[in-house]
């Protein structure tokens, strides 16, 4: 399965992806975007399982990112990582299809918690 | 109106996002930005784009929080404190701490705010920043340690 994970800060992006692993999520193939411009277009490419987003990113955000893809059809598995939790976001980002929002700081047992549903197949 | 968030709500979130336990006790002086203890600020803003609150790190907590985020060796941290200089990848990646610090000012009866701007150590804070940091008022200043890093010291400061 492919995750794509979208989060402009690099360190993030590594803690995701290590959350992930940690989560017992290990058959997982990592690609990463820095912006939702660079992900809707990497998500056309690679048509991932799954896309991990943040919600406050430069050029495009994952709000906008999201709006983008079902605009255009495409209805990939989405959910944000972001430290906006608030029930106003939480409501916005079901409202536009986002499957879950996980706020910072997470940890391994809410990843598992969460993704179990969508990555069960790839522990 | 933005209120001073609960000591053990800081606790845990650097404990949540650095992975590590993390002791706060209250620091005896508040946290300010001199020639002699230069510190990171980062600059909190409202939807309205105006000033909601204000973080002050030193050195010593953006240096080591900075390097638990992301596990860079603790020598590391020690040697930007010492160098009174703090790399590019550790003030990234504190950076990211303050972005998520946020969450503990975001709570259902204050208004929204979000990371504006953060200045580095040796950057100095524009003056209406400063003088905001210098206020004893509204203000929580803690002592962090940060286990298998060591200590810095963390200032939270709220508009009038």
């Amino acid at each position: 399965m492919i995750v794509l994970v979208v989060d402009d800060s690099r360190v993030m992006r590594m803690i995701v992806a290590r959350t992930l692993r940690q989560a017992g999520f290990e058959g997982l193939s990592i690609r990463e975007a820095s912006d939702g411009r660079e992900a809707f277009d990497a998500i056309a490419t690679e048509q991932p399982d799954l896309v991990l987003s943040d919600w406050n990113m430069p050029t495009m955000t994952g709000i906008d990112l999201l709006g983008a893809l079902r605009r255009s059809g495409n209805e990939v598995p989405f959910g944000f990582v972001t430290s906006e939790g608030s029930k106003e976001m939480r409501q916005r980002a079901e409202a536009a299809g986002a499957l879950f929002l996980i706020a910072k700081p997470f940890n391994e047992d809410t990843f598992r918690h969460v993704l179990m549903p969508v990555l069960g197949a790839a522990r | 109106m933005t209120i001073l968030p609960a000591p053990k709500r800081i606790r845990d979130v650097f404990a949540d996002l650095l992975g590590r336990d993390v002791e706060l006790t209250n620091a005896p002086e508040p946290v300010v930005p001199t020639l002699l203890q230069p510190c990171a600020v980062a600059v909190y803003v409202t939807d309205r784009v105006q000033t909601g609150a204000l973080v002050c790190a030193d050195l010593g907590l953006a240096a080591r929080a900075g390097a638990a985020l992301a596990l860079i060796p603790p020598a590391r941290a020690d040697a930007a404190v010492e160098d009174r200089m703090l790399p590019h990848n550790l003030l990234e990646n504190f950076h990211e701490v303050v972005n998520v610090f946020a969450g503990v000012f975001n709570v259902p009866t204050a208004p929204h705010v979000k990371l504006y701007a953060v200045h580095a150590p040796d950057q100095f804070p524009p003056r209406d920043v400063v003088a905001m940091l210098r206020r004893l008022t509204r203000r929580a200043d803690y002592s962090l340690y940060i286990d298998g890093y060591g200590h810095g010291r963390l200032g939270v400061v709220l508009p009038m």
